[in-house]
């Protein structure tokens, strides 16, 4: 890292809070501090939608997931638009209609207490541990690369997020992600640009392309419907439906962004322009992976892109065996790349026969490298068992590090750390506020003024804030603990949606019965997790049946008291 | 705070888009968006593989 750097990456971090802070610093009562007073326009909306997914692991683990698997990744988002056109038609009306601040109070107003309680504790435990890692890991990849000291890079991150969600609430977080979308777009097309400068003269963007597309990387749509397979077509429009529902309609990190719309039409625009940008992104996201991946074609790669491992593995007395698979594997790397220059060329004559003949060649090599790696894979994780096998979220950072030049390293970290920054304010300012409308307000301290609530939301964001830190710092010590936070989302989102789609949708259950389904579909959804090899998609899927299946069998059985029955009938209570 | 919900709650009255003069039309480009990209995905894969 250079002096322009430095200077690129600190000196955008304090403009995002300086600037968060200074345009948020008249937010006086709890509407403006939760829903920044219901004005924010819809292409504000769809940025903060946009930023407040796209986390820091987005763009360090996405152009690396291209690199080793192609782009089939992108299936995953498929069910992104249909979900949001859902949403539009459901959620949002009511949602603006009831003028509520967390999408759990629609529980009670539709249910009673019990779903209410039920829909924000889990919210609250899924979230709450998700914060500290989105924290986490993108400071581990970084200090890993760049050799930084992990908890400087946790403290700091944390303490500069922390201060502007504090001063300012959603409207500070709405802000900031315009800034962080941008410098995350701009970052994103910085390192996409060089890739092609610095690919061999000869080497033009279709030639890449071909290459990519030759050896496996641009196999962007796979319509063969396989269970076990986790990225095809269906898998991305069914499962990916029900989890992109779960997490827009009832996350309160996302459902926030859209509440604090000045209608309900700027809180549909916006959350309609993220169904149309958001494949796209991610498709180019890919093919930034999948170009950094012929990038390596022509310039020799690392045998394993972790330098820990790979210390770790030539400090141990497998360094040796270690040093002979590395001279192989880029012996066999020339290799390949020769007969790909071959490769090229024949496709530029037009020779189909020596074009086929000419890949078989590559694709053998690409095999050969390939026995290599897991070889090395093998000897790391002999060397340490704890080590981590899969390098994939560190090849972009590698490339970017390696190969950029000054100034373009620093407005990618600069990217990097927004992405970081973004997904982890809308968490904090989301857990905040579940925390005192759902609970405090709720259950504590039903009539207070609107300072009193403002000051007890500001105080829970700050608390929160130093929960997320010191998870993210002890992180390191939690081991398996991490991969179990990843799951835990994905063994409560299907059960959650189903709560709310019984709500929407199924007017006739009542409360009762909808939370003894809920917590059928949980323990089926368990079932599933520890007993079977399920992929966790289809998880949100089974959840969501279960609720809405298990509620309708099981209402006939509770006879409501006709003054607690929710009126659907037309009459007005 | 827990007054249940009356169906005249849950029936919401439309508000005008700006363009395209209903919220369903607005849906029907999104969806078609969809379509297009996935044709478009299916196009790229053949055509490089």
């Amino acid at each position: 890292m250079t002096l322009l750097d430095w200077i690129v990456l600190i000196g955008f971090l304090l403009f995002v809070t300086v600037y968060g802070v200074w345009k948020t610093r008249g937010t006086k009562d709890i509407d403006g501090y939760m829903r920044a007073g219901r004005t924010t326009p819809w292409y504000t909306i769809a940025l903060s939608i946009m930023a407040t997914q796209a986390s820091a692991i987005t763009f360090l683990s996405t152009p690396g997931q291209a690199y080793v698997d192609g782009m089939r990744f992108v299936q995953f988002y498929l069910g992104l638009p249909i979900a949001m056109i859902i949403i539009c038609i459901t959620a949002v009306p009511i949602f603006h209609r009831l003028n509520i601040y967390t999408a759990y109070e629609y529980l009670e107003k539709r249910f009673d207490l019990k779903n209410r309680t039920l829909g924000s504790l889990l919210f609250l435990s899924q979230r709450g541990l998700a914060a500290g890692f989105t924290i986490f890991a993108p400071s581990l990849i970084l200090s890993v690369i760049l050799g930084w000291d992990i908890n400087l890079t946790v403290i700091f991150t944390g303490i500069l997020v922390v201060i502007y969600t504090t001063t300012g609430g959603t409207k500070a977080v709405n802000q900031t992600h315009i800034h962080q979308m941008i410098i995350i777009t701009l970052g994103m097309f910085a390192a996409f640009i060089m890739i092609f400068f610095l690919l061999p003269k000869d080497v033009s963007p279709l030639d890449a392309a071909y290459v990519a597309g030759k050896l496996g990387r641009l196999n962007a749509i796979d319509f063969t419907f396989d269970l076990n397979n986790r990225y095809t077509f269906w898998s991305g429009i069914i499962g990916g439906t029900f989890l992109m529902l779960s997490y827009f309609g009832t996350d309160q990190s996302q459902v926030q962004r859209y509440l604090s719309g000045s209608t309900a039409a700027h809180s549909r625009l916006g959350l309609l322009a993220n169904g149309v940008i958001k494949v796209p992104m991610q498709f180019f996201i890919l093919f930034v992976g999948a170009m950094v991946f012929v990038f390596y074609q022509f310039n020799a790669p690392p045998l394993f892109f972790n330098p820990v491992a790979v210390n770790t593995v030539k400090q141990s007395i497998y360094a040796e065996q270690y040093n002979n698979l590395s001279n192989r594997f880029e012996q066999v790397h020339k290799e390949k790349q020769d007969k790909l220059k071959e490769m090229l060329s024949s496709i530029h004559s037009g020779n189909k026969k020596l074009t086929e003949e000419n890949l078989e060649q590559v694709r053998k090599k690409q095999n050969e490298a390939n026995i290599i790696r897991n070889e090395a894979v093998e000897l790391i994780s002999e060397a340490d068992p704890g080590a981590d096998s899969n390098d994939t979220n560190y090849i972009f950072i590698s490339y970017i590090i390696n190969f950029l030049p000054a100034g373009i390293i620093g407005l990618i970290l600069a990217a990097i750390f927004s992405a970081s920054m973004s997904s982890t304010s809308a968490e904090l300012n989301a857990l905040a506020s579940t925390t005192v409308i759902d609970f405090y307000k709720r259950m504590l301290r039903k009539e207070a003024s609107d300072k009193h609530y403002l000051i007890v939301s500001k105080l829970a964001t700050i608390l929160w804030g130093a929960y997320a830190i010191t998870f993210a710092l002890f992180a390191n010590r939690l081991g398996s603990l991490i991969e179990a936070v990843n799951i835990l989302g994905s063994l409560v989102y299907g059960t959650i949606l189903g709560i709310f789609l019984v709500a929407f949708y199924l007017k006739k259950i009542s409360g009762t019965p909808v939370f003894i389904a809920a917590i059928i579909a949980e323990l089926v959804v368990l079932y599933c997790y520890i007993f079977t090899s399920i992929p966790f998609l289809w998880y949100n899927v089974i959840g969501c049946v279960i609720v809405g299946a298990a509620a309708l069998i099981i209402n006939p059985f509770f006879r409501i008291p006709a003054k607690d029955k929710p009126d659907y009938n037309g009459g007005v209570e | 705070m827990n007054s249940r919900l009356t169906e005249d709650e849950h029936n919401t009255e439309e508000e005008k888009p700006p363009v395209l003069k209903t919220w369903n039309n607005i849906y029907a480009l999104v969806f078609l968006n969809l379509v297009v990209l996935i044709i478009f995905f299916y196009i790229f894969t053949k055509v490089f593989e």
